[in-house]
C-alpha cells in the first residue's frame, strides 16, 4: 500500500525532520492522520503466502529454505515482493515504493501505539559519528567508516503492568572494633512496574533492545500505518513466556539492589530468594522506532543501533590492538615499578617494627592484617578491571552479532 | 631477605596488573562502548516498598528457611495475562 500525494499522486513517506508525510516529488506535507490510501481496505485482506507455495518447490531444501521467505504482492506495480520473517512494512524492489504488509497488521495484530521517527538517517550517523571521532582506541578505518546499510525499523513492543513481590535472606559483615560477624536480615517486599517495555522482536536479543531504553512513553500516538512508510517494521513473533521472563528478570534485579542496599553492614550477598511474579492482562501492543547502521570491518560485520526517538548510539566497538598492548605493557611496567618500591618500603617499616616486638603481640596482627588488607585490595582492582573489560567485551560481541546483522540486512532494498 | 624480596616483586606484579586492567578498562568503557546502560529504574514508575525487615536473624538454614516460609510471595490479585508457548496476540479488532 502506498498512500499517494493529494497534489501530484507520487508516493509518500513519513519524514522524521518534518514529523509530517512528504511528498519527495512535489514536496507537500500532510499530517499522518489526514491522510488516507484508497486501495487501504482493497488490500486488508490480501494474505502473504510461503516462498514454497507461490514457487511450488516442496523438497525438504526448498522448504527450510522458503520457511522464513513469504511472497507478498506490491499494490502500486504488482510486483512481487519476498519478505522474510515477521517483516511487515518494506520497499518494492521494482518500483521503490513504499509498502505495508497488511496481513500483517491484521485485525488481530494490529499496533495500538507508534513513536514515530524524531531523528533523521543524517542525524543519527552524526551522533554516531561524534561518539567515536574522538575515541583514542577505535581504528581510524572504524572512525571513517563507510556504512553498509542504514534502515530505519519499526521495532515490536510489548507495553506491561507487572507487579512482583519477593522475600529474601541476606547476609552482611558487622565490625565491632577487632573482631567482625556475619549477620542476616530478611527482607520481603513489592514492586510495581508499569508500562514497562518488553522487545517483541524474537531475533534481537533482549540485551540489545535493554540498551536502546528510555523510549519516552509520552510521546506514543495512536498507531497510523501512514507512519511506516519510508521505514521498514517487523510484526510481534515472541510468545506469552517472553512477555513474563522479561519484566521478571528486571524486576527482580531491581528489587535485590534496593534491598540489598537498604540492610546494614558491609559486602551484603543475597543467600535466598523466593518471589512471584504477575504481568496483567492490560498488555499493549506499540511500535518503537530504531536506527541500523551496518558497516564490515576485518571481515566482521558490525551492526550500531540508534534509538530512533532519543538519539542513543548502542554499540560496542574493537580497538587498535598495537596501541592497545603498548599501553597496557608500558602502564603495567610503571606501576608495577612503582608499587614494587612502595611495597618494598611498606615491609621494610614492618619488618623493622617487628624485630623490635616480643613476638605474639597484638601488634604482630596488626601487620598482618595489613598485609591481607593489600592482598585483598589488589585483588580487588585486578577482578573490577576485569568486570570493565568483560562488559566491553559483551557489548562488542552483541554489535557484532550475526542474528542482528541478518535481521537488518535481509529486506528489499 | 630473598623471601621478602620475591613476595615483593609478586604484591608489587600484582598490583601493576590490577591497576593498568582497572585503567585500560575504564578507557575502554568510555572510548569504545556506547549505550551500555538500561533505563533508570523510576522512568517506568517503579517502586519498591518493603512490607516487613527482620534484622540480626539467626544464622542458620532452619531460621532463613523458617523466614522464607513465613512471609511467602504473594501473587496479585488482578486478571493476569495468559502463559506458555502460544504466540502474544492482541484480541482487539482494527478500529
Amino acid at each position: 500500500m502506498a498512500t499517494l500525494c493529494k497534489n501530484c499522486s507520487h508516493a509518500l513517506i513519513y519524514d522524521p525532520s518534518v514529523k509530517k508525510m512528504l511528498c519527495t516529488t512535489c514536496g507537500s506535507t500532510f499530517n499522518a492522520e489526514e491522510v488516507e490510501s484508497e486501495s487501504k481496505k482493497f488490500r486488508e485482506d490480501e494474505k502473504v503466502r510461503r516462498r514454497d507455495e507461490v514457487y511450488g518447490d516442496d523438497t525438504d531444501e526448498a522448504v527450510e529454505e522458503y520457511l522464513e521467505n513469504y511472497v507478498y504482492t506490491c499494490s502500486e506495480c504488482g510486483g512481487e515482493i519476498v519478505i522474510h520473517g515477521s517483516e511487515a512494512s518494506t520497499k518494492c524492489v521494482f518500483c521503490g515504493n513504499p509498502n505495508v504488509v497488511f496481513s500483517r497488521i491484521s485485525k488481530e495484530k494490529m499496533p495500538e501505539y507508534i513513536i514515530p521517527f524524531t531523528v533523521t538517517k543524517e542525524q543519527a550517523l552524526s551522533a554516531i559519528k561524534s561518539k567515536i571521532a574522538n575515541s583514542v582506541f577505535v581504528p581510524d578505518e572504524i572512525k571513517n567508516f563507510q556504512p553498509e546499510d542504514v534502515r530505519g525499523i519499526y521495532l515490536p513492543y510489548w507495553i506491561v503492568e507487572a507487579y512482583y513481590d519477593e522475600v529474601c535472606v541476606i547476609s552482611s559483615t558487622v565490625s565491632r572494633g577487632k573482631t567482625s560477624t556475619t549477620i542476616y536480615s530478611g527482607r520481603r517486599g513489592n514492586l510495581h512496574m508499569k508500562k514497562f517495555p518488553v522487545d517483541g522482536c524474537a531475533i534481537l536479543s533482549n540485551e540489545s533492545s535493554a540498551r536502546l531504553e528510555p523510549f519516552n512513553l509520552h510521546a506514543m500516538k495512536p498507531f497510523d500505518e501512514d507512519y511506516l512508510l519510508g521505514f521498514y517494521s517487523n510484526a510481534s513473533d515472541i510468545n506469552y513466556e517472553e512477555l513474563w521472563h522479561v519484566p521478571a528478570a528486571r524486576a527482580q534485579k531491581i528489587f535485590e539492589e534496593a534491598a540489598l542496599s537498604d540492610v546494614s553492614g558491609s559486602s551484603p550477598k543475597l543467600i535466598s530468594e523466593s518471589h512471584m511474579v504477575s504481568v496483567l492482562n492490560n498488555y499493549q501492543y506499540a511500535m518503537f522506532p530504531v536506527w541500523f547502521v551496518t558497516f564490515t570491518y576485518e571481515g566482521k560485520h558490525n551492526t550500531i543501533l540508534v534509538n530512533g526517538q532519543t538519539n542513543k548510539v548502542v554499540c560496542g566497538l574493537p580497538w587498535r590492538k598495537p596501541l592497545f598492548w603498548a599501553m597496557t605493557i608500558g602502564i603495567g611496567l610503571a606501576l608495577t615499578f612503582l608499587s614494587y618500591f612502595a611495597f618494598e618500603a611498606l615491609f621494610n617499616i614492618i619488618l623493622t617494627a617487628g624485630a623490635s616486638r616480643r613476638s605474639g603481640s597484638s601488634r604482630n596482627d596488626g601487620s598482618s592484617k595489613l598485609i591481607v588488607g593489600i592482598a585483598v585490595g589488589i585483588f580487588t582492582l585486578f577482578a573490577t578491571g576485569y568486570k570493565k573489560m568483560k562488559k566491553v567485551l559483551k557489548q562488542i560481541e552483541l554489535t557484532q552479532s550475526a542474528k542482528t546483522f541478518n535481521f537488518v540486512k535481509k529486506r528489499q532494498e | 631477605m630473598v623471601t621478602v624480596i620475591i613476595i615483593t616483586f609478586i604484591f608489587g606484579l600484582l598490583a601493576g596488573i590490577g591497576g593498568v586492567c582497572n585503567i585500560i578498562g575504564n578507557m575502554l568503557r568510555k572510548r569504545n562502548n556506547f549505550g551500555d546502560s538500561h533505563a533508570d529504574p523510576h522512568t517506568y514508575t517503579q517502586l519498591v516498598t518493603f512490607t516487613d525487615c527482620s534484622e540480626r536473624m539467626y544464622p542458620s538454614d532452619k531460621s532463613t528457611m523458617e523466614y522464607i516460609g513465613n512471609h511467602p510471595p504473594r501473587k496479585a490479585s488482578f486478571p493476569t495475562a495468559p502463559r506458555g508457548d502460544a504466540p502474544v496476540e492482541s484480541p482487539r479488532t482494527r478500529r
